[in-house]
């Protein structure tokens, strides 16, 4: 039975458990206890569809725990930072069908509900060699912890559901095709004028008895007419995926039953693509060098060229091009995405750096170069106030934030009139100087932050010691000694004596 | 009596010197004595192949922390005899040595142990201290786990004993709490009837004197306090032992040994002016080289932070 804390109490028996500012009772971590692994599931995707699981992503660990009795059940354990955080996942978990509990490390005991709004406290403590003791005002038990299971394989082995309303939704799609089928389907796309980028995967075979790899063709289609959607979707050999979060993508036509965009799992850099109907997760580690369809148009080559001569003393007409300008502009600031952090102003940035989030650092990326350092964040640049901004106006072209570039040419236009560079990210600078930079320099910043720093090995005192001698310490047991322990050792006056005589004596 | 005395060899081996120098749980065998001591090792090696072979890895490893050496010459009569001494030395500790009829056990053992260690000849040259070190610089490492368990109704403690299961047993049921603690060599007789914890150490102390590397590198033990011996001055008489010297001192805390140097130098007779001379200059030369040292681990420490700030 566990009691009830009462207001300004002060003192609680449950080691590891505290106060919060509000009163409630409550530990540095959090735990939530499910009977089984769909229910883990149900509480992934209830928690999911209104909160994400970024913030405490990183201090998640889903275990499954065995009782004295042999009874399996589902622990999920993460920082329990504030009891706005406990109270979410509470009240999901109580919907799950799992309690709630708050504790530090070992002890966790039942969070707070409406029977007792500062929490319960435990009368008295189980004494026990377990891993996990869990006091309810139902029950208390002790457990054993089994196994872990990892979020992201747990995702990766989800079933998609039938959802065809997915089909209806806008936006970019992903296309992967079969060997046989990638041409095709692009020399489709590029009679029907489809932008589209593609590339070739590979997969490593499925058996010994095949060939060779199995090799797929991903489109990445940023719209789908509606009249190729039927064919697309229906066409063997086919799959359209809905980008769901960044490198996750779901089958049109299904679902999957937890929410990927609130948990960060799944690498940028890569692609991962969730096959209805039974079939297997396609994972790619890193996707493929992309390039557009265009390139794979229909050449045709003439017989001979028709080479116009100039005459020398012509006049020449009057050349349409103009230079790219930048304007400045009016119009209030979107999709700031990326920054120019110039090499005198790299010691302000490693000065903010100290003051960011751990989202933002993870999140971020940068690239660095000989002039200076460049910054990409999806959700906006501004939490990093250093350098000069830059907003995307087209999948890897950036222009200066308050600018707009003159003549008021569509975005893909300048983009081909650079000359498409593929896996090059383009910076168009005020002064109408344009720098690209490769697309695979741009890491995460908190990976640059670590690589930056500088260490220089100190002699400890002991290092060459434990270095070298790991061994453990030496440890004497005292025993018995036996009858006449000292049977070999003459009296002190005796030794001086020769040998010979004292044997004698003996 | 041959082959007993040759069990008992391997037994050493085994109980006390695999342990000093590998690690793990030590058990002393019976007390040797002065004069058994002192016989013990004339022509005698470890029979156990497998177990030569791992000390002679394990010694080279630790000398080769001083010396660039790749091969250590096996154990000679002294340093078996050095072995025996510290078996004798850590029986000293034992409760069980003594009973009510016995009490002057403790008397007699420690007589003959210093018997021993005044007998026992110093290295005969550089390779024989360093051999001599590398095979017993773990003796001050030596602990001993002191138990006191707790239960409802009763307690009871255990000096470098393991309590026994009737006692441990039904944890929860019986509430039973042990409490564990470690305990370095030279506090192990505190709390022993029959022998004084400074008749002990001095023992101690004299038996480091048989290995004179090891008593300079432990220079800044806090007991027993270093005081030079004929071994140690010896030893740094010498230019390579005196380098070897050095460089064990330079792994201790440079206040530390300092301190120990100048106090040990201050107990040097007036009338021995050689021999002060030379521990004066060791000392001088110690102060100096650790002053250089630290410079050098500055300019390192320096450059890289240089390098940073020019990137």
């Amino acid at each position: 039975m566990l009691d009830r804390v009462a207001v300004h109490q002060t003192r609680l028996r449950t080691p590891g458990l505290g106060l919060d500012a509000k009163g409630v009772a409550l530990g540095a971590k959090g735990l939530v206890l499910l009977p089984s692994i769909d229910r883990l599931v149900a509480f992934l995707a209830l928690y999911t569809r209104q909160n994400s699981l970024a913030d405490f992503l990183r201090t998640l660990v889903v275990e499954v725990v065995r009782s004295k009795l042999g009874a399996r059940e589902v622990t999920i354990t993460f920082a329990g930072e504030s009891s706005d955080r406990m109270d979410r996942v509470a009240e999901v978990a109580r919907l799950a069908g799992g309690y709630t509990f708050t504790g530090t490390s070992r002890h966790f005991v039942q969070y707070r509900d409406a029977a007792a709004p500062f929490g319960y406290d435990i009368g008295q403590i189980t004494p026990s060699d377990a891993t996990l003791a869990l006091y309810h005002n139902a029950f208390s038990q002790t457990y054993d912890s089994e196994r872990k299971i990892e979020i992201r394989s747990l995702l990766l082995r989800l079933e998609p559901h039938v959802d065809p309303s997915t089909a209806r939704e806008p936006g970019p799609r992903w296309i992967c095709a079969e060997a046989g089928l990638g041409a095709a389907l692009i020399h489709y796309f590029v009679r029907s004028s489809v932008e589209a980028e593609v590339g070739v995967a590979e997969w490593p075979p499925e058996s010994s008895f095949d060939e060779g790899p199995v090799v797929r063709y991903i489109f990445r289609v940023p719209a789908v007419p509606d009249r190729m959607v039927p064919l697309l979707s229906s066409t063997p050999g086919l799959g359209v995926y809905l980008p769901i979060a960044p490198g996750a993508a779901v089958e049109v036509g299904y679902r999957h039953p937890v929410n990927l965009r609130a948990c960060p799992v799944f690498s940028e850099a890569g692609l991962v693509l969730f096959r209805g109907g039974g079939r297997d997760v396609l994972e790619l580690t890193k996707l493929p060098a992309l390039g557009d369809v265009g390139a794979f148009a229909r050449v045709e080559l003439r017989k001979e060229v028709a080479a116009s001569r100039v005459p020398d003393a012509a006049a020449r007409p009057p050349a349409v091009s103009i230079a790219l300008r930048l304007m400045p502009s009016t119009e209030p600031w979107r999709a700031v995405t990326a920054s120019w952090i110039r090499p005198e102003e790299m010691p302000l940035l490693r000065q903010v750096a100290y003051a960011l989030g751990p989202e933002t650092l993870r999140k971020a990326r940068i690239a660095l170069t000989k002039e200076g350092a460049y910054l990409r964040q999806p959700s906006g640049i501004e939490g990093i106030p250093v350098g000069e901004f830059f907003r995307e106006i087209r999948a890897g072209l950036y222009i200066p934030a308050g600018y707009d570039a003159v003549p008021t040419v569509a975005p893909d236009v300048l983009y081909r009139a650079l000359g498409s560079p593929s896996g090059q990210i383009i910076f168009i600078n005020r002064d109408g100087r344009t720098v690209g930079v490769p697309g695979d320099a741009f890491v995460p910043l908190e990976t640059a932050l670590l690589e930056a720093q500088e260490w220089a090995p100190l002699t400890g005192l002991s290092s060459g010691l434990t270095a070298a001698l790991s061994t453990e310490l030496p440890e004497i047991f005292l025993g018995g000694t036996g009858i006449r322990p000292l049977r070999d050792v003459p009296a002190v006056a005796e030794l001086d004596k020769p040998a010979a005589a004292i044997e004698k004596v003996s | 009596m041959a082959e007993d005395l040759g069990e008992r060899c391997e037994e050493l081996a085994h109980e006390v010197l695999a342990p000093l120098v590998l690690g793990g749980p030590m058990r002393a065998v019976r007390p040797f004595g002065g004069r058994l001591g002192l016989s013990l090792g004339i022509q005698r090696e470890i029979v156990d192949l497998d177990l030569r072979s791992r000390l002679d890895v394990a010694r080279v490893r630790r000398a080769r922390l001083l010396a660039p050496i790749d091969a250590l010459p096996p154990l000679d009569e002294a340093d078996w005899a050095v072995l025996a001494a510290f078996n004798d030395l850590v029986q000293l500790t034992n409760q069980h040595l003594v009973t009510v009829f016995t009490r002057r056990n403790y008397a007699r053992l420690l007589g003959n142990l210093r018997w021993l260690c005044e007998r026992i000849p110093a290295p005969r040259d550089v390779l024989g201290a360093i051999s001599r070190h590398a095979t017993f610089c773990r003796a001050l490492e030596l602990v001993r786990t002191d138990s006191s368990v707790k239960w409802w109704t009763g307690s009871a403690s255990f000096r470098g004993e393991t309590p026994p299961t009737r006692l441990t047993a039904w944890k929860d049921l019986r509430r039973v709490e042990i409490d564990a603690k470690r305990i370095p060599l030279t506090e192990m007789t505190l709390g022993l009837k029959g022998i004084a914890s400074d008749d002990f150490n001095d023992a101690l102390s004299l038996w480091l004197t048989r290995t004179p590397l090891t008593d300079l590198a432990e220079a800044a033990r806090r007991a027993p306090l270093f005081s030079w011996s004929a071994s140690t001055l010896s030893l740094i008489a010498t230019t390579p032992g005196r380098s070897l010297a050095f460089r064990a001192l330079s792994r201790q805390p440079a206040e530390r040994v300092a301190s120990a140097l100048a106090r040990a130098n201050a107990q040097i007779p007036s009338a021995l002016d050689e021999a002060r001379e030379l521990a004066v200059g060791f000392t001088n030369e110690v102060a100096v080289g650790r002053l250089q040292l630290t410079e050098q681990h500055k300019g390192s420490d320096a450059e890289p932070r240089n390098r940073a700030s020019r990137r």
